[in-house]
């Protein structure tokens, strides 16, 4: 995977996230056709190389994001879980420890 | 490299190779003068004001996807900023080929140019923005 970036015009926008993009045209210089690449592109080159038929927007980069959040909802519901436990619990947890470990 | 026919120029608009379409090219590096000439000499004097460099291309049409057409026309409709990469030939970057590169924008664009047996050939005068063409050799 190519990671490239339209140059120039972006640097003045700090901000743009890269997004990946397949390579429809033989003639595009950032990567060859068929070739998924992430570019840095403000809305009107999106649309300026969409409109074209230079590039396309990746499909699997939906798939990439659902599983990105789902993974994060994840493992928030699991710091969710951590932060719940009382000091009472942290004591009956420990207390409990205390008790399978042997004497020494 | 010494002289040079222009046989193989490399021309990429909006990150696009359109070489194989273009059959003329004109850089225009330009800077205002700026008068300043004041009664202590016997002419006129100047410096160098704004940069206001321009591209001028001569593009075989072609309304393919993905080709001039496709190229020119959502620049020009989207107002779009995109670059332009010119090199002498299509060979590496070096002291020896050169590449001119800018940032740009499309205020003009005739996308049918021409008369009954005619090649449909469309001038494009392309004007730079801010820093005009930038020359690298590396």
């Amino acid at each position: 995977m190519t990671k490239n970036a339209i140059p120039a015009a972006v640097k003045r926008v700090e901000d743009i996230v890269e997004r990946e993009y397949e390579v429809l045209s033989k003639k595009f210089v950032h990567g060859k056709q068929g070739d998924k690449i992430k570019l840095a592109l403000t809305d009107v080159q999106e649309l300026s190389l969409l409109q074209g038929g230079i590039i396309k927007k990746a499909e699997t980069s939906t798939e990439d994001d659902a599983k990105k959040v789902a993974t994060e909802v994840e493992t928030d519901e699991k710091a969710a879980v951590k932060q719940v436990t009382t000091p009472a619990q942290a004591d009956n947890a420990a207390t409990a420890e205390k008790e399978s470990t042997p004497n020494g | 490299m010494g002289k040079l026919v222009l046989k193989d120029c490399y021309i990429v608009v909006n990150g696009t190779n359109l070489s194989d379409h273009v059959d003329a090219v004109t850089l225009d590096l330009v800077k205002d003068g700026v008068e300043t000439t004041s009664f202590s000499g016997g002419g006129r004097e100047r410096v160098a004001g704004l940069k206001d460099d321009t591209v001028e291309l001569t593009f075989q049409s072609d309304f393919a996807p993905a080709s001039v057409d496709a190229v020119l026309y959502p620049l020009y409709d989207n107002e779009t900023e995109f670059t332009i990469e010119v090199r002498p030939t299509s060979s590496a970057v070096g002291t020896a080929n050169p590449k001119y590169t800018a940032t740009c924008v499309l205020f003009e664009y005739a996308p049918l140019d021409g008369k009954v047996g005619d090649l449909a050939e469309t001038k494009v005068k392309i004007n730079t923005q801010r820093t005009g063409f930038t020359k690298a050799t590396a």
